[in-house]
C-alpha cells in the first residue's frame, strides 16, 4: 500500500506533461496531498489528460479519467505518473 | 437508544441527503420538497442547515435533511466536517434514521467513496444515481438490480428535470421508513488490526454504534465538538498506545475502499464510450481560454449590472406609484392626525424603501445563480485562482467576492468551502468591501445628482458605466486590503487548490427560482424588520423634541412669517423645516456635524448616516422620513430623489444635494462598514470580536478619508 508514496526523483511527475498529453497516475509525492487528491477520485490507476494552464500561470485543467478537476501547481507535481 | 426512530414515535422520521459536492442532491431536495423548506443552522456553526417536510403519498411525514456536500468522512474544509461530526455521533440532534445518498450517475466509480464509508455507520441507505438524462446522453446504462444485489441497498436512477425515478424513489422511502427494508449492509472496508483494537478499546466509553464510528473518532477526535476534554485525553491514549497514523490509515482506508467498489461500479455499468472531446471540454476550449477566457467573464460581469439597470426601472416605477396610491388612500381614509402621520410618513415609507430595490435585488440573485447552476463559477474561480492567490485568496474566493455583490452575509458563510484559514479570513475581512444589495438604494438615489441620465455620446447608460465604476472602487478597495492582509498575518498553513470542473448542465428553473425566492424572502424580513422599526422610531425623533425647543421653532416661525410677510402654504413649510432642526432627530444629526461637515454633509445626512450603522439599506428609508416629515404639503406625491432635488439650503438657497457633496456621500456608502448583521457573522465565523471590530474601524477609517478627499476636491 505504501508503494503509491513514490519519490518523485525517481518517476516524473504529471508536471513533465505537455498540454494534450496524457499519462497513468502510478502515485503521489505527498501523503498529505494524496488523501485529498484521492477523495475527489485521483487514483493511481486514473489517466491523467493535462488540457491547459488558466491564465497568469494559473492553475492547471485536466482531465482525470473523463472528468474534469483544477488543481495548483504543487498538487499537480505530487502527481506521479508513467508516461 | 433514546434517540432512534419508531413508527410510534413523536418525532418525524430524519431522512439526511448525503452526496459528493456537484452531485446535485440540492436539485433532489428541491424537486422532493418545493416549498416545503427551512433553513436553520447546524448547532455552533452557521453552516446552512436545509430541513425539508415531506409527506410520502400514503401521509407520513418525513423530515428531509440537507447536508452539505461532502467527499469522504476525512474533511478538508469547515462545511464538510459537518458530515462527519453528525454521523458520528448517534446522539447528534441531526442523527438520521436512514441515508438518501445522491451521486452522480455520470461519475459514480468516483462518487461512492463517501457511500461507502455511510455504510459503515449500519444506517439504512438508498443509492440515487442522479443526472440520468446525462448519462443517457453518453450511452451510459447501469443495471440496477445488480448494483444494488453488490451494495446492498436500492438503487434509484434519478432525473431532476424530468421527475424520472422519483415515483420509485419514493417506494423506496416508504420502504425505509418501516424498515422493511434494512438490507444488512455489504461493507467495502476491513478495518486492519490495529484500527480494530482501537475501536474495541474506545467502544464502551463512547455511544457509538458501530466499529467505523469509532475508528472516526480516533481519526477525528482533535476537533469534533461533542467530545469532552476527557473523551479527547482517553482517545488520545489509545491512538498513542496502538501508534495510530491518522493521515496512513486514511489514505489505505482510502485505497482499500476504491479497489472494492470501483470494479463493482463498471461491473454494473455499460458505456459506449466516446473519445472525441464533449460537450464541456469544446465550449471550455473558448469560455477558458487563456485570452477569450477572462475576457468573456468581464463582459458577463458587465451584462449583469447593465441588466439590472436596464430590466429594474419598470417593476420600480410600478412600485413606486403603488405605494402613491396607498399613501393617497390611507391619507383620504382616516382623518388628519399622528396617527395617520404616523402611517404615511413612518410606515409606508419606510416599508416603501424596502420593497422598491426587490426587482434588482432578484435580477442580481437571478443571473449570478444561474451562471452557478450552469457550471460556469467554477470555471471563474479557476482562471482567477492565481490573480486570486497573488493578492492571498483562493480562486474559490472569487464566487464569495462576487456573491458579495449580492449581500456579504451569504458570501462570508460561503467561504467555508476555502480549507487554508489565512485564506478564508481575508476573504472574510474584505468581501464586505463588495458593494452589496443594500447600497443599491443608495446609488441608485445619489447617482442621479452626479451623474446626468441618458446615453451621453456613448452607446451605454452613462448612469449605467457610473454604477459599474461604484463597484470598481469597491473591488479595488477588496483587493487593495487583502493585499495588505497577505503581508500581514502568517500561517504555517499549506494552501490548496483542488476545484472539480463540473460538465456543463441545463439549469433547472426550480433550483434558481427557489434559491432567488429564499433570497428575495430573507432581504425582505430581515431589512424590513430593522427597517420598519427604525422608521417607526425615526418617525417619532424627528415628529417631537425638547418641548421649549420645539415651542421656541414655532414663535420663530411666526416672527418670520408675519416678517416676511408669507402666505399660509410657505408658513407651513417653513415650520415643519424649523421644526425638524428642533426635534430630537434634528438635535442628534446637528450634535455629529462638526465630524462630517469636512465630507460635505449636513445635520440631515447626518442622521441617516447614524442610522445606517444598523443596516445601509436604511438610508433612503430615512432619507424618505426625514423628508416627508419636513415637508408640509400632503398631496406631494412625488418620489424621493425629487424631494432631494428640491432640497435648499435654507440660507444660501443653493441645492443641498450637489455634485461634491452627493459624490463624497456616495464615496462614503462604498466603503464604509454599515451593516450590523455583517459584523455578527463574521464574529459567529471567526470566533472572535476582534476581527470584525476590526474591520469595523479599517473600513470606516478608509470610507472617512476617502470621501473627506473626494469632497475637498469636488467643492
Amino acid at each position: 500500500m505504501t508503494a503509491i508514496l513514490s519519490s518523485p526523483i525517481v518517476q516524473p511527475n504529471a508536471y513533465l506533461l505537455q498540454p494534450g498529453e496524457e499519462g497513468t497516475i502510478v502515485g503521489f509525492s505527498s501523503q498529505e496531498l494524496a488523501a485529498n487528491l484521492m477523495a475527489m477520485g485521483v487514483l493511481p490507476g486514473s489517466k491523467i489528460r493535462y488540457i491547459r494552464r488558466a491564465p497568469f500561470a494559473g492553475a492547471f485543467y485536466l482531465a482525470i479519467d473523463h472528468h474534469f478537476l483544477a488543481l495548483r501547481k504543487t498538487e499537480f507535481e505530487a502527481i506521479v505518473i508513467r508516461k | 437508544m433514546n434517540n432512534s426512530y419508531s413508527p410510534t414515535s413523536s418525532r418525524p422520521f430524519r431522512l439526511a441527503l448525503i452526496g459528493n459536492p456537484n452531485s446535485g442532491k440540492s436539485s433532489v431536495f428541491n424537486r422532493l420538497t418545493g416549498l416545503q423548506q427551512k433553513v436553520g443552522n447546524f448547532p455552533g456553526v452557521t453552516v446552512d442547515k436545509k430541513i425539508g417536510s415531506y409527506e410520502l403519498p400514503g401521509g407520513e411525514k418525513i423530515n428531509l435533511i440537507d447536508f452539505p456536500g461532502a467527499y469522504s468522512f476525512y474533511p478538508t474544509a469547515q462545511d464538510e466536517k459537518i458530515v462527519v461530526q453528525t454521523l458520528a455521533n448517534p446522539l447528534d440532534e441531526n442523527y438520521p434514521d436512514a441515508i438518501l445518498y445522491v451521486a452522480d450517475f455520470t461519475r459514480l466509480e468516483k462518487h461512492l467513496l463517501l457511500f461507502t464509508q455511510i455504510r459503515d455507520l449500519g444506517l439504512p441507505a438508498i443509492l440515487g444515481l442522479n443526472m440520468a438524462d446525462m448519462a443517457e446522453e453518453r450511452g451510459r446504462e447501469v443495471d440496477t438490480a445488480l448494483l444494488s444485489k453488490k451494495i446492498g441497498a436500492p438503487v434509484v436512477v434519478l432525473s431532476s428535470h424530468s421527475g424520472e425515478g422519483f415515483q420509485e424513489l419514493e417506494q423506496y422511502i416508504h420502504q425505509v421508513t418501516n424498515q422493511k427494508s434494512v438490507n444488512a449492509p455489504s461493507s467495502f472496508y476491513r478495518p486492519n488490526n490495529t484500527e480494530k483494537q482501537i475501536a474495541e478499546a474506545l467502544s464502551d466509553a463512547f455511544p457509538t454504534n458501530t466499529v467505523y464510528q469509532n475508528i472516526l473518532l480516533a481519526h477525528h477526535y482533535q476537533w469534533l465538538p461533542f467530545l469532552s476534554k476527557d473523551d479527547r485525553q482517553l482517545i488520545a491514549e489509545v491512538t498513542k498506545k496502538h501508534d495510530f497514523k491518522t493521515l496512513r490509515h486514511q489514505v489505505q482506508e482510502t485505497m482499500a475502499r476504491f479497489d472494492k467498489f470501483e470494479p463493482v461500479a463498471k461491473a454494473t455499468i455499460k458505456e459506449t464510450a466516446t473519445d472525441s472531446p464533449g460537450f464541456t471540454e469544446k465550449v471550455d476550449r473558448i469560455l477558458t481560454h487563456k485570452v477569450f477566457g477572462p475576457l468573456i467573464f468581464l463582459l458577463l460581469m458587465f451584462f449583469v449590472f447593465q441588466a439590472i439597470y436596464a430590466w429594474a426601472g419598470y417593476p420600480m416605477d410600478g412600485i413606486e406609484w403603488i405605494f402613491g396610491q396607498l399613501n393617497e388612500m390611507v391619507k383620504a381614509v382616516l382623518p388628519a392626525g399622528w396617527v395617520t402621520d404616523l402611517l404615511t410618513d413612518g410606515i409606508l415609507a419606510g416599508l416603501g424603501g424596502v420593497v422598491i430595490f426587490i426587482p434588482q435585488i432578484a435580477i442580481l440573485f437571478f443571473l449570478i445563480n444561474l451562471l452557478e447552476e450552469v457550471g460556469y463559477m467554477a470555471r471563474a474561480a479557476y482562471m482567477f485562482d492565481s490573480l486570486m492567490h497573488f493578492f492571498g485568496l483562493n480562486g474559490r474566493s472569487l464566487v464569495a467576492l462576487i456573491s458579495s455583490g449580492a449581500c456579504a452575509i451569504p458570501a462570508i458563510m460561503s467561504t467555508r468551502t476555502i480549507a487554508n484559514w489565512k485564506e478564508r479570513l481575508i476573504t472574510i475581512l474584505v468581501a464586505p468591501f463588495i458593494s452589496c444589495s443594500a447600497r443599491l438604494p443608495v446609488y441608485v438615489v445619489l447617482i442621479g445628482f452626479v451623474v446626468p441620465a441618458g446615453n451621453g455620446d456613448g452607446f451605454f447608460n452613462r448612469q449605467g458605466l457610473a454604477f459599474m465604476g461604484l463597484y470598481f472602487l469597491g473591488i479595488i478597495a477588496a483587493l487593495g486590503t487583502a493585499l495588505f492582509f497577505k503581508y500581514i498575518l502568517k500561517t504555517e498553513e499549506r494552501s490548496t487548490l483542488m476545484l472539480e470542473l463540473p460538465e456543463y448542465r441545463r439549469p433547472l428553473f426550480r433550483n434558481v427560482s427557489l434559491n432567488v425566492w429564499d433570497k428575495v424572502r430573507s432581504f425582505v424580513i430581515e431589512a424590513g424588520k430593522v427597517i420598519l422599526v427604525i422608521s417607526i422610531i425615526l418617525w417619532a425623533l424627528a415628529s417631537y423634541g425638547p418641548a421649549e425647543k420645539m415651542a421656541a421653532a414655532e414663535a420663530q416661525t411666526t416672527a418670520i412669517a408675519t416678517a416676511q410677510n408669507l402666505d399660509a402654504q410657505a408658513k407651513d413649510n417653513l415650520e415643519a423645516s424649523l421644526r425638524l432642526e428642533a426635534s430630537y432627530a434634528g438635535q442628534m444629526g446637528k450634535y455629529i456635524e462638526p465630524v462630517i461637515r469636512p465630507l460635505g454633509f449636513d445635520w440631515k445626512m447626518g442622521v441617516a448616516i447614524i442610522c445606517s450603522f444598523a443596516a445601509r439599506e436604511v438610508f433612503v428609508g430615512t432619507m424618505a422620513t426625514i423628508y416627508s416629515v419636513g415637508s408640509a404639503d400632503d398631496d406631494d406625491q412625488t418620489g424621493i430623489i425629487e424631494r432631494l432635488t428640491n432640497e435648499r439650503n435654507p440660507v444660501t438657497g443653493e441645492r443641498v444635494y450637489n455634485t461634491a457633496t452627493s459624490a463624497s456621500l456616495l464615496i462614503f456608502y462604498v466603503f464604509a462598514m454599515m451593516c450590523m448583521s455583517t459584523l455578527a457573522v463574521v464574529k459567529r465565523e471567526t470566533k472572535s470580536w476582534k476581527w470584525p471590530i476590526f474591520q469595523f474601524f479599517l473600513m470606516t477609517g478608509i470610507a472617512y478619508l476617502a470621501s473627506f478627499a473626494v469632497y475637498q476636491w469636488l467643492a
